[in-house]
Order: C-alpha cells, then sequence, then structure tokens
C-alpha cells in the first residue's frame, strides 16, 4: 500500500465531526438559543455543535502527526457485508411489514446468510427453517410478541 | 446498612419466579458471554427488550445476570481461544491461555470462576455499606456537581479506555448529540427530528445499542472468523478442574489484592472493570518475586484480574443507582432499562424503592453463586458450543438483534435505525473511534443538559457556580488534570525505536 502523509482515518473521522458539527450549529439556529441563565432547547447543542466541529479540526490536525497516529493501518470496509447486512435487515423490515414474521425471517437469514463465502444454499435454507421455527415458537408464542406471521394471518 | 432491608431483600428474590429470572438471566448471559466476540454490552443489548414485559424487580435480576454471566462466560473464551471477548478479559488471555496450552484448561477457567466469586462477593459487601454513605452524601449535591460529576466521568471513560483519547472525547459529544434528539423536555420543542414522528420521543436506546454492539459486530466478523479455533477441549472433566492445595492458598492473596484495587477503581466515575484488570495484573507482576513466569501461565495472572473486574463490575453500582450517574457503558445501558422502567436512579432510589434495591443486592449474590455452582458442570458444554462457527450463529444473532429491537416498541422503524447505528458503528470501527465512550454520552446526555441549565437558572446565568462550590470545583479540577495529563502522555517524546517506525 502508498505511504501517505496522514492517517486517512484520522482525516476521514476529523471531516465527519467537523461536518455533523457544523450542521448541529446550523440545525440548532432553528431552536431558540435563550440566555446562559435561562437556555433555550437550542443552547446545549449548539454549544455542542462547536465542540465537535473543534474536535474534529484536533482529530484531523491528528491525523497530520506521524507520532499520533493510531495502531495499525486502515482496514478497507466489506462492501459484501454492507450491502448484505443492510439488504437483509431491509428485507426483514419490507417483509415484516407487508408479509409477516415468518417471511420476513426468512429473508433476513437467507440474504444476510449468503455474506458469508462458506455458507452454501443448503445450510442457509436450513438455518433459516431453523431460526424461524425457533424464533416463531420463542418470540410469538413463549414471549407473546405482537407481530403477524403470515400474510394470511391478522 | 439496614440488615432488615436485606432480609427481605433475600425474601424478594428467593421467590420462585425471580430465581428464575435470575437462573435465565446468568445462563443466557454466560452463553453470549461465550461466544466469541461478543461481550456483556451485546449481551445486555440484545436481550434489554426481552426484559420489557416483566415488572421492574425481575427484569433488573435478569439484567444483572445477564451482566455478570457474561462476565464469567468472556473469562471462559479467553482461556480457551484466547480471543477476550471483552477489554476486561484481555488481561486474562496472557496467563490462561498459555495454561489451557500446558494442559490444565480446566485449572485455568476454575481459578477464574473462583476468583470472580470470591472478587464479586466483597464488592457486593462493599455495596451494601457504601451506598449508605454514598446516598447521605449525594443529597448534598446540587445541580452544578452532578453536571460536574458526570463530565468527570464522561471524560476518565475516554481517556483511560483503549484507543485514542481525543477520539473517544469526540465520540462523547456524538452520543452527547445523539441524546439531544427528540422533544426538549422542558420547552416541548422538536429537536433535529427531521420531520419524523417516530424520532420525537427521542432516538431509542436499544437501537443504538444493538446498532453499534451487535450490528456492528456482526459486519465486522462476517467472512473473517473463519470456522472455529478450538482445538477439542481436553481435561475438561470435572475432577481436572480444581488447582491443588498449594496453589489455592498461593491465589489468596492475590485475589484479595485484586477486589481491592478492582472495588476502588468501580466506585470512581469513569474507571471500570477494564482499568481494574490491567492495573491489577501490573501489580501482582510488579511485586512477584518471579515475574518472568508471567505470560507463561502463572495461576495469580489469572486469579487477580478476574477478582478485580469483578469486584469493580459490583462496586460500578454503586454510583449508578444512589447518584444517577452510571460509570461505563454497561452501567449507562443499566440506568437506561431503570429510567425505561420508571425509576429515577439517586440519591432517593435506596429509600423510594427499598424492595428493588436491596432484592437486587440479594440478587447479585444469589446469581455469583449460580453461576459457580452452574458453569463447572456446563464448561463441557460452552466448549462445544465455541464449536460453531460464526458462519452459522451470525444469522442468527442477527435475527435476534431485529425481533428484539422490533419488539420494545412493535416499531420496524427502530429496526432501520439500529441498522443505521449498526453502519455507523462499523464506520467508527474502521476509522478507530470507540463505540463505548458514544453510547456513554448518549444515557448521560439528556440528565447533563438538564442539570446544566438548571444550575444555571439558580445561578443567575453566572458560570463561577461550577467552581465556587467545593465538590463541583474538585470534580472539574480532576477532569483538568485527566485532560492535561492525556494531552502530555500522547506528546511526550516517545523512545527512538517507536518514533522512527
Amino acid at each position: 500500500m502508498r505511504r501517505l502523509a496522514f492517517d486517512p482515518r484520522d482525516v476521514i473521522g476529523g471531516l465527519l465531526l467537523l461536518a455533523l458539527g457544523v450542521a448541529t450549529v446550523i440545525g440548532g439556529e432553528e431552536y431558540a438559543i435563550g440566555t446562559a441563565r435561562r437556555m433555550g432547547p437550542g443552547y446545549f447543542p449548539v454549544l455542542l455543535g462547536y465542540i465537535c466541529a473543534a474536535l474534529g479540526l484536533a482529530v484531523i490536525a491528528k491525523g497530520f502527526i506521524r507520532r499520533l497516529w493510531d495502531e495499525g493501518e486502515m482496514q478497507l470496509p466489506s462492501v459484501r457485508a454492507i450491502l448484505g447486512i443492510t439488504g437483509s435487515v431491509a428485507a426483514f423490515i419490507l417483509a415484516g411489514q407487508h408479509l409477516g414474521l415468518v417471511p420476513a425471517i426468512l429473508a433476513l437469514v437467507v440474504i444476510g446468510g449468503f455474506v458469508d463465502r462458506g455458507n452454501t444454499p443448503r445450510s442457509i435454507i436450513l438455518l433459516a427453517i431453523g431460526v424461524a421455527a425457533g424464533g416463531v415458537a420463542l418470540f410469538s408464542y413463549a414471549l407473546g410478541i405482537v407481530f403477524r406471521l403470515f400474510p394470511w394471518s391478522y | 446498612m439496614d440488615f432488615d432491608n436485606l432480609i427481605a431483600g433475600f425474601g424478594i428474590a428467593l421467590t420462585f419466579q425471580n430465581l428464575g429470572y435470575s437462573l435465565l438471566g446468568v445462563f443466557v448471559g454466560n452463553l453470549i458471554g461465550v461466544l466469541p466476540g461478543i461481550g456483556p454490552l451485546a449481551a445486555i443489548s440484545i436481550l434489554l427488550p426481552v426484559t420489557f414485559g416483566l415488572e421492574p424487580t425481575g427484569a433488573l435480576i435478569m439484567l444483572a445476570g445477564i451482566y455478570y454471566g457474561a462476565q464469567y462466560g468472556g473469562a471462559t473464551t479467553s482461556i480457551l481461544l484466547n480471543i477476550p471477548g471483552v477489554a476486561s478479559h484481555a488481561v486474562t488471555c496472557l496467563d490462561g491461555h498459555p495454561m489451557a496450552k500446558q494442559g490444565r484448561p480446566g485449572v485455568a477457567i476454575f481459578t477464574s470462576m473462583y476468583s470472580s466469586f470470591i472478587g464479586a462477593c466483597i464488592g457486593i459487601v462493599i455495596m451494601m455499606f457504601f451506598s449508605p454513605f454514598m446516598v447521605k452524601a449525594a443529597l448534598s449535591f446540587g445541580p452544578a456537581d452532578y453536571f460536574a460529576m458526570m463530565a468527570l466521568g464522561l471524560i476518565a471513560a475516554s481517556t483511560l479506555a483503549q484507543g485514542s483519547a481525543l477520539k473517544s472525547i469526540a465520540m462523547v459529544i456524538v452520543g452527547l448529540l445523539i441524546g439531544a434528539v427528540g422533544t426538549d423536555v422542558q420547552t416541548g420543542q422538536q429537536r433535529f427530528t427531521l420531520g419524523i414522528p417516530e424520532l420525537s420521543d427521542g432516538i431509542n436506546l436499544v437501537a443504538v445499542a444493538t446498532g453499534l454492539f451487535g450490528i456492528a459486530d456482526v459486519l465486522a466478523n462476517v467472512n473473517r472468523s473463519q470456522g472455529s479455533i478450538l482445538t477439542k477441549g481436553k481435561n475438561l472433566a470435572l475432577r481436572a478442574m480444581f488447582p491443588t492445595r498449594a496453589e489455592f492458598r498461593f491465589m489468596t492473596k492475590p485475589i484479595l489484592r485484586g477486589t481491592g484495587i478492582g472495588a476502588i477503581l468501580g466506585i470512581l466515575p469513569g474507571t471500570g472493570g477494564t482499568i481494574a484488570s490491567f492495573m491489577s495484573y501490573a501489580f501482582e507482576k510488579k511485586i512477584s518475586r518471579t515475574p518472568s513466569r508471567f505470560g507463561k501461565g502463572a495461576i495469580e495472572g489469572i486469579a487477580a484480574p478476574e477478582a478485580s473486574n469483578n469486584a469493580a463490575a459490583q462496586t460500578a453500582f454503586i454510583p449508578t443507582l444512589t447518584l444517577g450517574v452510571p460509570g461505563d457503558a454497561v452501567m449507562a445501558l443499566m440506568l437506561g432499562a431503570l429510567i425505561i422502567f420508571g425509576i429515577q436512579p439517586g440519591p432517593r432510589f435506596p429509600a423510594e424503592h427499598p424492595d428493588i434495591f436491596w432484592s437486587l443486592i440479594a440478587s447479585f449474590w444469589i446469581g455469583n453463586l449460580l453461576l459457580v455452582l452452574m458453569n463447572i458442570p456446563l464448561i463441557g458444554l460452552w466448549a462445544r458450543i465455541l464449536l460453531v462457527p460464526y458462519r452459522i450463529m451470525y444469522p442468527a444473532i442477527l435475527f435476534f438483534i431485529c425481533i428484539g429491537v422490533y419488539s420494545i416498541n412493535n416499531s420496524l422503524f427502530d429496526v432501520g435505525l439500529a441498522m443505521a447505528f449498526g453502519l455507523l458503528g462499523y464506520g467508527m470501527n474502521i476509522l478507530g473511534f470507540e463505540p463505548a465512550p458514544l453510547l456513554l454520552g448518549y444515557v448521560l446526555g439528556p440528565l447533563m443538559e438538564e442539570h446544566l441549565r438548571r444550575a444555571m437558572l439558580l445561578s443567575r446565568g453566572d458560570p463561577s457556580v461550577f467552581i465556587e462550590r467545593p465538590i463541583s470545583a474538585t470534580l472539574l479540577a480532576l477532569c483538568v488534570a485527566l485532560i492535561g495529563w492525556s494531552v502530555w502522555s500522547a506528546l511526550k517524546p516517545k523512545p527512538p525505536e517507536l518514533a522512527v517506525a
């Protein structure tokens, strides 16, 4: 890997903190600031926003001082994990909304299961059935959580 | 100290129902704690929703059980696999794993359980005697003092834990900001809700915690930790578990020293089991006549840190319950759970809810005893669970998180929120930011804001109230000292071989 003059973790993280701080200060101006004696709803968040932005700058600065770098190097995020896991949870939400708990669990485990390359279609299907059966028994029957099971149940 | 209340507490804790909750809590906590990479934080956040259907006493007993169940379980994983489930067990790996490799995993696990039990028992006694004093002291606390106390807790937690102190303090601020989302209690103003009605009650604690610690963990570990690493557990039979009598005698003093260090650090805000275990390990190594044995299976290298972190785990409840100021992220979760149950911890809590307070203490004892009794026969089972590959485990973990988050408000929106926090946690992990300070800041945010506003209202807008009150001045001076110390230790010249790199 090419050597950089800065630690990308600190620079990216610092920029994000800076952005969050600035956004908070701008967004917080909608709310009444009040006085130090009678603080309005905007006072505390705006104060934090300034601190957050300042810390963001400090973290960026830290990233340019080699001596202050964190240990190790930045690991690249796994796109497969991000897309797969987010997709599986999104499928759980959508299927849960429109179809019911059982389809939601099957969607979650099947989509989520494929993220790991070691899983075979057969093991994923068996796992999905197992989790669905156990999950319904535990949460719907034993703990009584309200969640319709199938599209045709209510 | 109130023996009548304690006996009454045992009466409540020993009812069939609460005993069952305790047993269930320690069992499930233990089970989850044994899984590599999942510590008490993830265990409590995943199981928190399950307890919401119970009445507060039972739920708290179960949560406390999950907490130290996961603590004990984490030690098992550290010893057998050399993977600390939580930072506070990282030290246990140093001598526990070599001992397991020498063919004595049973002795190592027994030692860790035995020392944990002694440490926890002494921690509970200290908690019983010390809490009333804390309550008395707390009654003289004004809003400025509370604010300073929380500030100290947040700063100590971020400067003393692992990782960059600067980045951890930044995470505290982000946590405080996340805590500000929702309806402002004093004016009813909606803040940072982006017009989403689900956010007007604030961001759900369970969504934040399960996202940051559960989903982020799955994202980081999927496809990475392949298969299982455990070499078939031998010598885990009951007979091979007991240390020799000489070893028993040998570890008594390290256990007591570890307990002392842990009990003190547990009470202090922001310092918890992790620092306690590292400190007591270092202390044992320093005073040992044969420091060379450390790292190669020294029994006191397991006993002292384990006693220490369990003593700290118990005494950490003192500031959480009597001041309402949690010292670390686990306690912050506990505090959050209490508030969800409609109980506001603080100096009036032991007096207003003596039944809950004392039955909780009684249940600590019962739970620790149950763990020791249960763990010994179950070690073989835990070792087999460690053989289940992660690729089979994580889809089930994911499901537990989704259904758990859903069940709090029957809201799929919260599930999406948890996923968002999972992505945030994964990003933080990659960029080297710690999630625990964020959670602590998030829980303390609303409380801090309230105390800040109240203090400034009482002082008519004069900030000098924070340095005029002796308690607040002392605590804030400690904050400044901690920040100064961490700046100094980051900037001081390092030994040349490290600086060149």
